[in-house]
Parts: structure tokens; sequence; C-alpha cells
């Protein structure tokens, strides 16, 4: 909301928020990245979505002289000109460790000194994770020489800028920043081309990445790697791609330097940007590939070639999901079985019973399910994409169950309640909404991550 | 004591266990060490926004309520016109339900075309 009142400010209309109060920071923070320096808002102590009607209606009342002088107060004299400004985790934040501390922002470099190694490493470790620069886990300390060795992996020029707004704080990223980042979470030189694709890819999605990175829910990036650089880098497009494990160390440094880059470029820390409410371990990195040798035995085509790559392109793609889930195929090895799982998973909570553009997802197919799928005559990925979308179902019944009038009826129950047919049903949902990779080892086994919005594709060798 | 910056294997660089290995073993250094890494932080660069003078009152403006599609949001707004109606007879009003995504710029067009001299929001969250 903060973004929207900004636009409004700027179009010359004074503006008033209501602003739940575990959100003001996250509020003047957003205001602040695009430039509005004083956004005016009246603080609410609980968020409305959670109270009863009557309960709004009453906080409402009590707020009403504070809402009238936010409306007539004059605001701070604010000259113009361009604000210049280091992204922060917004200094004195309450963290369960204490107060977070404002780092060193305005040093090109810091210098730790101790008796020993390990005394040394131990600040850095400490003083990363308490400014609150890091993921959580344990840091490589990006030195200049491990930097500059990063930044072997690509010809570009380390001043490159990728963008200069990265959402949601709108931070500029060089290749020497996204390298710095890449060191952190220990990805290697063969990695880096992949990383600067990924953030690219991030920068293209546009304004809907504040979606993916400012957002209450856990959502996050997942990423899967297409082409010839699957292979050259070292990219798991097997067994648990997704981590954990040795075998996908760079599909996980690729990802955990996403999500640095998300933060200290982009801003998206938890509690000032992120506002993730319950998290995910999935956004700690998400990146998986798909193998050409092991579509080329399906006859199945390429994520990148069905976009208008060349096969021998190799390419990174981003989607926004929200969760994932599993289908075991234990009992259903027929094929119509697995997709109709698939179909009636994506069909609870967040699919259809959701909202329009969620309703769809990322089916990720085993080995063995793959084939079982060719033998029974789903020989394209679209075949079974069409397949699963059409058998996407919603009942207007369970829908008022959930999302049901006690505690008001937003505009999105009145959108989503005029999908429904004359029989209280939805039933399939566009194709588009579905796709399919080939992903994981040669077991039975198959995944699907909810969602799946906002694809970009973008051609690695442009990062070389 | 002369600081000292360390170093790890180039073959071994980026990488925890390279980390570990590197480390001298515990008690072992006594010398005074030093390490220098890189701020990761990044810069942004945005035009400040000379916001409008506030108004005097709101007798007789126009004042747009907008409802971001959050639940409750649109209890809140109708709630706010009727007690502003009543102290701001003279006062327009009009309630627009948006949506809790990122809007296109049309949004704002659509917005501004019944020229509002207020804008009152909720909610976040």
């Amino acid at each position: 909301m903060a973004r929207k009142n900004a636009a409004l400010e700027e179009r010359g209309v004074p503006t008033v928020g209501i602003v739940f109060n575990a959100f003001e920071m996250d509020f003047n923070s957003s205001a602040r990245s695009v430039g509005v320096l004083h956004l005016p808002h009246v603080v609410a102590p609980r968020a409305y979505a959670s109270l009863p009607p009557e309960e709004v209606k009453a906080d409402v009342a009590k707020r009403l002289d504070e809402i009238i002088a936010r409306l007539t107060t004059p605001l701070p004299k604010v000259e113009p000109g361009v604000l210049v400004e280091k992204i922060t985790t917004q200094a004195g934040h309450q963290a369960p460790w204490g107060t977070v501390e404002l780092g060193p922002i305005d040093q090109p470099s810091i210098r730790f000194t101790g008796t020993d190694y390990a005394a040394v490493h131990d600040q850095f470790q400490q003083k990363f994770l308490d400014w609150g620069w890091g993921d959580g886990m344990p840091l490589i300390p990006p030195t200049k020489e491990r930097v500059e060795a990063m930044l072997m992996g690509t010809s570009r020029s380390p001043d490159t800028v990728l963008t200069n707004a990265l959402l949601p704080a709108r931070g500029i990223a060089t290749v020497r920043l996204v390298a710095v980042q890449a060191v952190m979470a220990g990805a290697r030189p063969e990695h880096f081309s992949v990383i600067l694709a990924a953030t690219q890819a991030m920068a293209n999605v546009g304004p809907d990445f504040i979606i993916i990175a400012q957002t209450t829910s856990p959502m996050t990036p997942l990423f899967w790697v297409n082409g010839p650089i699957v292979r050259e880098a070292g990219i798991n497009s097997g067994m648990g791609s997704l981590g954990p494990g040795t075998q996908s160390r760079a599909n996980i440094a690729i990802g955990r330097t996403a999500r640095l880059v998300m933060m200290n470029i982009g801003g998206a820390y938890l509690g000032t940007k992120d506002m993730d409410t319950i998290g995910a371990a999935d956004k700690f990195s998400l990146v998986t590939a798909e193998d050409d040798e092991e579509l080329a035995d399906l006859g199945w085509q390429p994520y990148h070639v069905s976009k208008g790559f060349k096969a021998t392109d190799s390419t990174i793609t981003i989607v926004n999901v929200v969760d994932h889930g599993h289908v075991a195929g234990m009992g259903t090895p027929e094929a119509e079985g697995v997709l109709l799982e698939i179909a009636d998973d994506i069909s609870k909570v967040g699919g259809v019973g959701g909202f329009e553009r969620m309703s769809g997802g990322i089916v990720m197919l085993s080995g063995d399910t793959s084939r079982i799928l060719t033998r029974a005559g789903f020989t394209t990925k679209e075949s079974i994409g069409n397949y699963i979308a059409s058998h996407i179902h919603g009942h207007k019944e369970t829908y008022l169950k959930w999302y049901g009038h006690e505690r008001g009826k937003s505009a999105y129950v009145e959108t989503e309640l005029a999908r429904f047919d004359e029989d209280g049903v939805i039933r399939g949902v566009s194709p588009q909404n579905i796709t399919v990779l080939r992903v994981g080892a040669h077991a039975g086994k198959d995944e699907f991550y909810r969602h799946g919005n906002y694809a970009t594709t973008v051609n690695i060798a442009d990062w070389k | 004591m002369q600081a000292k910056s360390w170093k790890l294997l180039p073959g071994l660089r980026g990488s925890l266990v390279a980390l570990a290995l590197a480390a001298p073993a515990a008690g072992a250094a006594t010398d005074e060490a030093a390490l220098e890494v890189l701020n990761p932080i990044a810069v942004m660069e945005v035009q400040r926004v000379v916001q409008v003078p506030r108004l005097r009152t709101l007798d007789g403006k126009r004042v747009l309520l907008y409802s971001n599609a959050k639940i409750n949001s649109d209890v809140a707004v109708r709630e706010i016109q009727t007690h502003l109606a009543q102290r701001f007879p003279t006062a327009q009003f009009r309630i627009v339900a948006g949506t809790g995504w990122a809007p296109e710029p049309k949004f704002y067009d659509e917005l501004m075309a019944w020229k509002p001299e207020a804008i009152i929001a909720s909610t976040a969250d």
C-alpha cells in the first residue's frame, strides 16, 4: 500500500494510509525507496483482516481525528534532488538476538582483527549476521581476492549495471556487487554467469517482483536452468536436485546467492521489507535443471526451446512459487492417476480455492513417471499440462467455507465467486497456468510447486 | 605484533570446507590476524518527491477512499466515510475497491480521473 500511496502523492494528492503496527517500518521504508520521505499514515494495533468487522469499525472511529490530522498537518520540507542511500536493515529493529545493529554501510570494505584466525573468522560471521547481511547460515568471507576470482567467471566489466533498481528497495546491482554475494554464498566462478542471469531474471520480472520479495506469504523465486550450461557448470538435474547434498552444490550456491542478492541489493530483509509471517526453507535456495539427454530420450522439448530459444542456448528461468506438494505415486502406476493427483492437489488451498492467478504451478516429473506418461500417450509436456489444467477444479460450497463472510468479504472473494458456473463449479484453468519439467532421478516420485507466476527466461550467454 | 592477512588456497576458494581446512589448528596461532572483506550492501538512487501541501480542511473536498482488497479494508473505508460525512457534510466521497497486487499505470489514471483532493487508504496489512 505504501507504494500506491507514494505514487498518488507523486501525482499531487495528499494521502493517509492505515497501517498495522508491525508493518510501519515496511511502510516507511517502502515509501523512502520511491523517494517519498514522509508518507502520512496512522497505525492500527491489530491487522484489520484478523478482526471481526465490529472491532474494525470501533478502531476506525478511534483513529478518525488522527486520519484527518494527517491530511491537514503540514509535512516537513523536502528539497528536490536525488536521494542516495545505502540499502539497510533498518537498525533498531528487534530481532530474537536483540536489536539489529546498523552495519558500517558506508565503508567499501570492513577489516576484522584478532589474536588468531578463528577469532577473526568468528568476528566476521557474528558481525555480518548482527548487521543483517546474511541468510542466517555461515558465510564465506568476501575478500577482495575471492571476489576478483569470482569475476573471472564472466567477461562483463565489474562495473556493469544489471539493474539500477532491484525491487523492493531499488538497489543498484553491479556485476561486482553480485560477485560479493556469490562469494558469500559459496559459489564458484563457473556458476557466476548463471548467477548474473538469475539476477537479471529477477529484475526482468518487473513491478510484480515486489509480490515475490515483499509479502506475508512464503513466496520465493524458483529457478531452473536449461541447455549446455547445466553440465558445464555442474548443475544437478537428477537425484535431489533441489538439495540438500553435495551433488546439488552448484544449485544451492546459485539459489543462495539469489537470496543474498534479494536481501543486500534488493533490500528484502526479514522484518524490513520481507514480511513473511512464518517463512519457508524453500527461500534459502530453489534451483533445479532439465537435462537435455533425458528430454531427448523422452522426445520432450526442453523448456527454453518451447519459449523460442535454440536448444544450444543456455537459459535460466524464474517463477514465483509459494509452497509445494509431493506425489508419492504409491498405488497409482497409471499415468492418469498421477496427473489427477497433481490436479486435485493444486485444486486445494491456493489453487482454484484461492485466486485466479494462483491456480497453477510447476509440475516436476521424475524419470519413471515421465516414461509411464510417454507410454500412455502423453508424448509432449503440453499434453500433460493440458490434462492437469483441465482437471483442476473448485467448488463454490468449499470456497465459501474457507473464505466465507464472518470476517468480512474482500474484493478477492467477490472476484473469485464470479468464476464459478451456475452449478457452483470451476472446471479447469488455462493450460498456460501449468508448466511441466522433467526433473529428478529415475524413480516414481513427483513434485509440484504452486503458483508459477511471472515466468521470465534469460539467456545466460549474455552474462558469460 | 604485526597484523597479517590470511588467504585460502586458490583452488579451494569459495568453499566452506576450504575455510575449515585453511584455519590453523585451535590455539596454534598467536600472531594478530586480520581479515578484510568487501561491503555487500547496495546503494539506491531515487528522485525525492516534493509532496503537495496538506489541506486546510476536508470541507467541500473530494475524498477518495481506497480499499486494497485485504479482508475488512472495505469495512474500514465504509466506516471512515460514514464518520467523515457527518463531520464534513459538504465533502464528496467515493469508495474504490482496488487490488493487493502491483497495479498497472492505468490504475492510477482511473483513480485520478475523479480528481480526488485527498485519498484515504486501507489497509497495510
